[in-house]
């Protein structure tokens, strides 16, 4: 038997070599799970990861809470000033969503989705930085799966691209196979963001005519089928038209700071309701 | 953490491990403090280019998989990227294994620029042909191939000696 393995040794390994290649380039197409050997890759590294992100995150907690305490209070003061800024803004925006809830029944408004939100922690990011992808700590046993919008208190982080058991990886708005249906705010122009050199992005498919103007807020559409409307995207920093071709060029700067993300909430759209027009009949 | 005795196989995987550990928090550090792409310089090969000396080539062959393998997995994307770029490392380094000194520093530096060369060369192909909103390649070429080429080449000559110092004492492994 020995014999025999030690002749063929060669032809074994060759063999092994070609399932490796096969099961490797194989990985290139089954995108939406993550195998169990990904998976078990991670549940092994994650905590070493984790770890260290903690000792650091402590550190940066040590360094602000103690070394610069000097500014605090006068941060203090204009927060206040901030806050109660934002109170009278709050009221009246307030006063706003229950005009706009009054005329959306008036409409028969259709309220398709509903989201629930579940919050992540980015346990890794990528290490080679050509690929503009984290991984958190949410999976499939969280009711995670591929395509379901991230976002943060600052706007849209990415989509997941594919979910194990306990962690999914996130494609971050800056990846250029990345795509976010968008509006510009303040007009509704609609335009495609795609993530441009790895750290900014670009609005697509913006005819020369139509009006953009730096400073412009882009908003989600909810029109691709992943993310919820109205959640902020990113801001036009330049517009350069070009009049021999048909859409101007348009960067944007992303709201979310992707290159410091700790934490992450993952919407998960639960249940189809028809609750308006329920209520309408 | 007690080191195996210098004599024996242990040792070696011993060192390699430890040194896998210290360039991975390199690795992890440069991505958590979020460097530039063109600054995170490919670490691991370093470690596959140092070791070449101490190894058998099908041990150096795995250990490129292993750690090809540990760090496409992290990015979940262009499956086979890193694994192809050691493997092609080990390939080259004992190929030429008969007329070259693998324990030569500028050996190993040229060694490992002709990796990265191979390896920029992939991620401009994969980046042409997946993105159709990518932009100028020539940009894309100088602001971040190029100098991630030269930083390589730099980093070479400090994580090379500090690796060769570390490893290096090892006992080389029968042939």
């Amino acid at each position: 038997m020995w014999n025999l393995l030690r002749r063929v040794r060669g032809f074994l390994f060759v063999l092994f070599i070609l399932l490796l290649t096969f099961y490797i380039f194989s990985l290139n197409y089954k995108r939406h799970t993550m195998d169990s050997i990904q998976q078990a890759l991670l549940n092994l590294t994650v905590p070493i990861f984790s770890a260290w992100t903690e000792i650091f995150h402590s550190f940066q907690e040590l360094v602000s809470k103690y070394l610069w305490l000097v500014r605090v209070e006068e941060e203090n003061r204009a927060l206040r000033k901030e806050i109660a800024r934002l109170e009278n803004e709050l009221i009246s925006y307030r006063e706003a969503y229950f005009e706009n809830q009054r005329l959306r029944r008036l409409l028969e408004f259709r309220n398709s989705i509903e989201w629930k939100s579940i919050s992540a922690l980015v346990v890794v990011n990528d290490l080679s930085g050509f690929f503009q992808a984290v991984i958190v700590n949410r999976g499939k046993q969280d009711g995670v799966f591929e395509n379901i919008p991230v976002i943060n208190d600052e706007g849209v982080v990415g989509r997941t691209i594919n979910a194990g058991r306990n962690f999914s990886r996130v494609m971050l708005i800056t990846d250029p196979a990345s795509a976010v249906d968008v509006y510009i705010q303040r007009n509704r122009t609609r335009g495609i963001v795609v993530g441009k050199d790895f750290q900014h992005c670009a609005l697509k498919y913006i005819r020369n005519d139509a009006d953009v103007r730096p400073g412009d807020l882009l908003v989600t559409s909810g029109k691709d089928g992943v993310f919820p409307e109205g959640i902020k995207v990113g801001i036009v920093k330049a517009n350069y038209k070009d009049p021999l071709k048909m859409f101007q060029q348009v960067e944007v700067t992303p709201l979310v700071r992707l290159n410091h993300i700790e934490e992450v909430l993952i919407l998960i759209p639960s249940t189809t309701i028809d609750r308006d027009i329920g209520n309408s009949r | 953490m007690i080191a195996p005795k210098s004599s024996s196989v242990g040792y070696i995987i011993f060192k390699i491990l430890v040194a896998i550990i210290l360039l991975t928090f390199c690795r992890w550090l440069m991505a958590y403090i979020a460097l530039p792409t063109y600054t995170r310089i490919d670490l691991f090969l370093y470690l596959i280019v140092g070791t070449a000396s101490v190894l058998k080539p099908l041990h150096h062959l795995f250990l490129a998989i292993v750690l090809g393998y540990f760090t496409d997995a992290l990015s979940g994307r262009l499956w086979g990227f890193h694994i192809a770029t050691y493997v092609c490392a080990v390939a080259l380094i004992h190929l030429s294994a008969d007329e070259m000194e693998m324990r030569s520093l500028p050996y190993q530096v040229i060694l490992s620029s002709i990796c990265v060369a191979i390896q920029s060369l992939f991620i401009v192909i994969y980046a042409i042909n997946s993105y159709e909103s990518f932009p100028n390649t020539l940009e894309f070429v100088i602001s971040v191939l190029v100098p991630r080429f030269a930083l390589t080449m730099l980093g070479a000559i400090i994580f090379l000696r500090a690796i060769s110092l570390w490893i290096g004492n090892a006992p080389q492994q029968k042939r």
